[in-house]
């Protein structure tokens, strides 16, 4: 399915990024959100913001601490869980379980990324036509 | 469908409740449930809800994971 670069509006200037919107799903109580997340094939996790896990009744005690980075030496604390994710592609629903990291910190950005994303699908990024594709 | 561009700065450290297809801000909240619940008072039943970044800056990555605990921890 084609997907296509989202304007972000910045400064007075608009640049276009690879959102997708899918579930994320508590599948022990069936709560599920839909986040809007970047497409993100430089960050190693899923990495969405704490209050996503609270509203979702995750037991956020019973996950596994980590400390994660990026460019920089900044060390961020997040808890990384199990979920569910469920992205459609068209009228099919694609259902996985997947590992993500929740921390404040992901205010800055809510990204997709290798694990339990990128090793779901076949992923092209076609900048200059501003659009993407997952299949 | 209409596709019209995130203003970021005009709702910083804000959830967005945007309508899907056309990424028009249908509700907005400090509160992810506040955004979701105004967003479904609108008409909009699955809002795809954005985190606004709070700082306007450029987005350089993220990611890399440099420790993992082993055990479970209930302190955090």
């Amino acid at each position: 399915m084609i997907f296509n670069y989202i304007p972000v509006l910045r400064s007075g200037a608009s640049c276009r990024f690879p959102f997708v919107n899918l579930d994320v799903i508590n599948s022990e109580n069936g709560r599920l959100k839909n986040v809007f997340a970047l497409v993100d094939s430089g960050s190693e996790s899923n990495i969405f913001r704490m209050d996503v896990a609270e509203e979702l009744g995750l037991d956020v005690s019973s996950g596994e601490k980590v400390v994660f980075g990026g460019y920089g030496s900044g060390k961020i604390d997040g808890m990384l869980l199990p979920v569910d994710m469920q992205l459609w592609l068209g009228n099919t629903p694609h259902r996985w379980k997947a590992e993500v990291i929740f921390s404040d910190a992901a205010k800055e950005r809510q990204v997709l990324g290798q694990e339990g994303f990128f090793d779901q699908f076949e992923i092209t990024f076609r900048r200059k036509s501003a659009e993407f594709e997952i299949s | 469908m209409e596709q019209q561009g995130i203003d970021i700065e005009k709702y910083p450290g804000e959830w967005l409740a945007l309508e899907p297809g056309t990424w028009r801000v249908v509700a907005h909240s400090m509160v992810l449930r506040e955004a979701e619940e105004e967003a479904h008072e609108k008409g909009v039943e699955r809002p795809a809800m954005f985190s606004c970044p709070t700082a306007d800056h450029p987005y350089v990555g993220h990611g890399v994971i440099l420790s993992r605990e082993k055990t479970k921890v209930n302190d955090f």
